[in-house]
């Protein structure tokens, strides 16, 4: 089963830069869909089957702590893990995102098998047999 | 705010973000003084510029300066292409976004536990701004700076204090392969 993953961040360099690394993680990945900001993520969200959503906090438009608070009051949204990556790495931060719903929280800089070991936590959760194949 | 720990936190959070996210070697840094501190990077040729503000204790901006050269040396480990293949608007954004992850690690260095704001990278012109600030030689930092030459300073937490320019602000040099590149710190002061 391969993967759909949707990367939220305003920087085009460092979504590149995150699907490179998912590229190289043997992941499996499938879909590889791009959003510059919160507002935007809903939008492909709301059109796409997505299995997880990597997200950075400082955008404009609307930043990552909005969106994680709107995917949280969406029926089906909720069920999708999401991984923060951003440079704040104060455990305030950390501590708000998780109780917003976050999954894991990656602080740049990350090497790639820290963002694989992220991801591949988020998904466990997610992915029992119960959960993830139901869906399909 | 100790004038050392924010050069050491500096330096460090250089090092990490290149050898993590860019997979480059950094060579050696040291810390800048004078003119060159003010505007750090502003004799660089070609350079590409980026400038944030943070908001939180302390606030302040931080300012990256890299010649477009160099630039386009370090988005090639970043982006996982030849150099030739890296657009200057690409060069453009991986500065904004060296800035922005530079910075961010730094103040987390300082203050661990407060939560700051970081604004978005803008891309500067310093050396047109502040023209009397353009040192030819600066181009060449090896040559301005020969202790750069020497083994022991690719250690710089072993390097003494440099006065910064008003007693608020940390500039580096640092060396890569490819070339050169400066950061800065300024602090606002808090009346």
């Amino acid at each position: 089963m391969e993967l759909n993953v949707l990367i939220v961040d305003d920087s085009p360099v460092m979504r590149s830069f995150i699907r490179r690394v998912l590229d190289l993680s043997g992941l499996g990945i499938g879909h590889c869909l791009e959003a510059a900001n919160g507002e935007e993520a809903l939008i492909l969200l709301n059109a796409n089957w997505v299995d997880v959503v990597l997200t950075d906090i400082n955008m404009p438009v609307m930043d990552g702590e909005e969106l994680l608070r709107r995917m949280s009051g969406h029926d089906v949204l909720r069920s999708i893990p999401v991984v923060v990556v951003s440079t704040d790495r104060t455990e305030c931060r950390i501590q708000k995102m998780l109780s917003l719903g976050a999954k894991e929280y990656v602080t740049k800089p990350f090497s790639p098998e820290t963002l694989r070991e992220k991801l591949e936590r988020s998904l466990g959760v997610f992915r029992s047999p119960e959960v993830f194949h139901g869906e399909a | 705010m100790e004038k050392l720990d924010a050069q050491s936190a500096l330096a460090a959070a250089v090092e990490e973000v290149l050898e993590t996210m860019c997979f480059t070697l950094l060579l050696s840094s040291s810390a800048l003084s004078g003119p060159e501190a003010a505007v750090p990077g502003a004799g660089f040729s070609n350079p590409v510029t980026a400038v944030l503000q943070f908001e939180g204790s302390p606030s302040g901006e931080f300012r990256l300066s890299v010649p477009l050269t160099v630039a386009r040396g370090v988005g090639s480990g970043f982006l996982g292409r030849e150099p030739g293949e890296v657009s200057d608007c690409q060069a453009g954004e991986v500065v904004c976004e060296l800035a922005n992850m530079f910075c961010g690690s730094v103040l987390s260095r300082l203050e661990a536990e407060t939560i700051f704001h970081l604004s978005h990278p803008e891309l500067a012109h310093p050396e047109l701004a502040h023209p009397e600030l353009a040192h030819p030689e600066l181009a060449h930092p090896e040559l301005a700076h020969p202790e750069l030459a020497h083994p022991e300073l690719a250690h710089p937490e072993l390097m003494p204090a440099v006065p910064a320019p008003d007693g608020n602000a940390v500039s580096r040099l640092f060396e890569l392969e490819d070339g050169f590149f400066a950061a800065s710190l300024q602090f606002r002061l808090v009346s």
